[in-house]
């Protein structure tokens, strides 16, 4: 919006994920196309309906790029256990589609693991080695591991990312979260979550809390409120009271 | 005497209330459910971890490429409620989360039937097809690979004794 009237000018059809699968077998599964990066837990089901809060943590939102343009093999490992699932993927070459405010992969080669300790904990595991556009040839390794457990509507999940490179330490990032989910009363449930980010520079990383409150109307429909403080906010992280709607379908 | 005529009668009331509740029909949710796929189908007993994949969606495929085809019955029926506290550890309400992210990544939940007739005819009709039924409404329809109770047993001969009383 400019001045007192919006304006379209700098609009853009966003595709976030635009792939076809080829199913050989639960083992093996190939993905070509547009897909989220398979780099943790939160990425791979950020839909707004799908997750507590409107604001996203740190770690996922410029550590990595989201999406990757290329393709991926993946399947469930039914022989191991309660049944390993994995990803392996490769991009390479130009975005599909590319969002103007992301900074692609110009190269990546990835691998997430995901297993179920206990049908309510499961555990993941996290690596990329890539190089994106704003970066040519710094070539980047990211290892990140996250877990998620829920009971009876209780929830915690958190994730942990380590992005480094040949660059040295000015250019690795650091972070992670601890989010908590507590049903209240009726369908309305609490949120606590903290978070710790360290970009890459020479400040000093950052903490962020957060409280908030969903109600989930029904299945489809969350209407979600936080708010966030910072400490030692010296990147300017967004900070303060966040309301949103959203509705899957 | 009179306080002793009520303690007797108590007593004997609760002696018979104990009787009657030996002899009285298992619940619905502690009757057993088979595991049935189609008669004409290839068959072979099923384990618990792999009935779970395959009400979870981790298992896609038969072992001869077929695609499985799992059918429930609805979330509020004992008996649905009794197969996925077993089968996968959880209640059906429990697993609302889940399946919506699995609906994100494009992938739908077991098809949901009124009735262990209609999944007995689903999974006749059905190529690829598994559901679940009391075990005493098992016919020749369908062929039983598992017996779940208070946990699963794979079989394809169940012991079916206690349907002929």
């Amino acid at each position: 919006m400019q001045s007192d009237k919006f304006t379209t000018a700098n609009g853009y059809l966003a595709v976030e994920r635009l792939y076809a699968d080829w199913a050989q077998s639960d083992a093996l599964n190939l993905r070509l196309g547009k897909f989220l990066t398979p780099i943790g837990r939160w990425n791979l089901i950020h839909a707004d309906p799908l997750v507590w809060t409107t604001s996203r943590p740190l770690i996922n939102q410029v550590t990595f790029p989201t999406n990757a343009t290329g393709a991926m093999l993946f399947g469930t490992l039914n022989g191991i256990g309660s049944g390993l699932d994995y990803s392996i993927y490769s991009s390479i070459g130009a975005e599909l589609r590319r969002d103007p405010k992301q900074d692609p992969f110009t190269e990546a080669y990835g691998l997430h693991l995901a297993y179920s300790l206990w049908p309510t904990l499961q555990l993941g595991f996290s690596y990329a080695n890539f190089e994106q556009r704003s970066n040519l040839g710094n070539r980047r390794n990211l290892v990140g591991a996250d877990v998620f457990w829920s009971h009876n509507g209780y929830e915690i999940s958190a994730e942990a990312a380590y992005r480094f490179s040949s660059q040295g330490p000015e250019s690795d990032e650091l972070g992670g979260f601890v989010q908590g989910v507590v049903p209240l009363v009726g369908k309305l449930y609490g949120i606590g979550r903290y978070e710790y980010y360290d970009r890459a520079g020479p400040t000093s990383g950052v903490s962020r809390w957060l409280a908030g409150l969903d109600y989930r109307w029904s299945r489809a429909v969350i209407v979600k409120a936080e708010f966030s403080q910072g400490v030692h906010n010296r990147i300017d992280v967004p900070e303060g009271f966040l309301l949103s709607f959203a509705v899957l379908f | 005497m009179r306080p002793i005529r009520l303690l007797r009668g108590a007593f004997a009331s609760a002696c018979l209330a104990l009787a009657l509740s030996l002899t009285a029909r298992a619940a619905p949710s502690e009757e057993p459910l088979a595991v049935v796929v189609p008669a004409s189908a290839a068959h072979h007993p099923i384990d618990a971890s792999e009935l779970a994949a395959i009400y979870r969606r981790k298992r896609r495929f038969w072992p001869d490429g077929t695609v499985i085809e799992p059918v429930n019955l609805g979330a509020a029926d004992i008996q649905r409620r009794h197969f996925s506290r077993v089968v996968t550890g959880l209640l059906p309400e429990a697993m609302e989360d889940y399946w919506d992210e699995q609906y994100f990544q494009g992938i739908l939940p077991p098809r949901v039937l009124a009735s262990p007739e209609a999944a007995l005819r689903f999974v006749t009709d059905t190529r690829g097809a598994i559901g679940y039924v009391p075990l005493c409404s098992v016919d020749r329809r369908v062929v039983v690979i598992a017996v779940v109770t208070d946990a699963v047993t794979a079989t394809e001969t169940p012991n079916t004794a206690a349907c002929h009383h």
